[in-house]
């Protein structure tokens, strides 16, 4: 039934049917690992370059720049950039959801806001710019707390976009 | 999530993970494979604590992973396929003296694994003092010398 298998002396399983479905799952088991690494070091699972996203609005007074796929417990940026021709004011004022916020920790904020006040639906960011004819660029290190996917909306500069993460666990 | 989903899920993921692996990985630990273990036990450690480091945590973890190593014992007791799907089965690689290369093949395991398992366990020299050379489910090569062999 099974001559390469088993030896009829030998008391063993002559499943040869299960045996051989068996290296078939080993092998399309290592075919999944290979995949999943190469996707992985890709960023098909965060930090890495298919991870990234980067949003302008077609005006591109606002630039989002952020990770489309994120880790629990673990620091993503987001990076707001409002354009050297955005309103000239000394003081620009970045807009982002508090559902966004609240569900994460918001670990830092680089250059450090001159007021952060909760307005609504949204926490507003405001900060000093050196000159208004350079762009800015704030960075929001957020830490999610919660899995599943995460939206926001951003505004800055009479614009706005949305951003859309997937928290892993 | 709570450090007992966490640890459930590691447990899972690295019963699946050794499954695939084959029963050769790990199944005799050289300085390298050590080191492998090692690494791999801090991978998952932090995914396991998160950042609970306290006390309760790690007894809750500990228990999780051998209360499912229990359940998984008590399962394969009770449910023959549960073990068959679970423990590899063990594979013929000698029958009488020659290598089953299909089988060898797929296990990866070559002639001079088996002759290295005969020589440490009978004292063998050559194949054809082999009767049967099984690859058993946990990875070791059991070896079964021809009488004459033995005898001699």
């Amino acid at each position: 039934m099974s001559p390469h298998l088993v030896s009829s002396s030998l008391d063993l399983d002559p499943d040869e049917g299960a045996q051989r479905a068996e290296w078939r799952f080993e092998r399309a088991g290592w075919t999944a690992i290979v995949l999943l690494v190469l996707a992985g070091a890709l960023g098909a699972f965060g930090q890495g370059p298919l991870s990234q996203v980067d949003a302008a609005t077609s005006d591109a007074r606002l630039a989002i720049h952020y990770d489309r796929m994120a880790h629990h417990d673990t620091p993503t940026d987001l990076v707001v950039t409002l354009a050297a021709n955005a309103p000239s004011d000394s003081v620009v004022t970045v807009f982002i959801d508090r559902g966004f916020l609240d569900d994460a920790d918001l670990e830092r904020v680089r250059p450090e806001p001159a007021e952060m006040l909760a307005v609504g639906d949204e926490m507003e960011f405001r900060f000093r710019r050196a000159g208004a004819s350079l762009p800015m660029h704030a960075v929001f290190t957020i830490t999610p707390g919660t899995l599943g996917r995460r939206r926001a909306t951003v505004r800055g500069a009479g614009s706005q976009l949305s951003v859309s993460q997937l928290v892993l666990p | 999530m709570p450090s007992i989903f966490r640890a459930a899920a590691v447990y899972v993921t690295l019963l699946l993970l050794f499954r695939i692996a084959g029963k050769r990985t790990l199944s005799e630990i050289t300085t390298f494979d050590f080191v492998l273990l090692l690494i791999i036990s801090e991978a998952v450690q932090q995914a396991m604590i998160a950042n609970d480091n306290s006390m309760t945590s790690a007894f809750f973890i500990v228990l999780t992973l051998v209360g499912l190593d229990i359940l998984l014992s008590l399962a394969k007791q009770r449910w023959p396929s549960v073990e068959r799907l679970l423990d590899p089965r063990p594979v013929v690689i000698v029958r009488d003296g020659e290598m089953v290369k299909h089988a060898a093949k797929c296990e990866r395991v070559d002639e001079e694994d088996v002759l290295s398992a005969a020589r440490f366990l009978h004292g063998l020299e050559r194949m054809d003092q082999i009767k049967h050379a099984i690859l058993e489910s946990g990875g070791k090569i059991s070896v079964i010398p021809r009488g004459d062999a033995a005898s001699g």
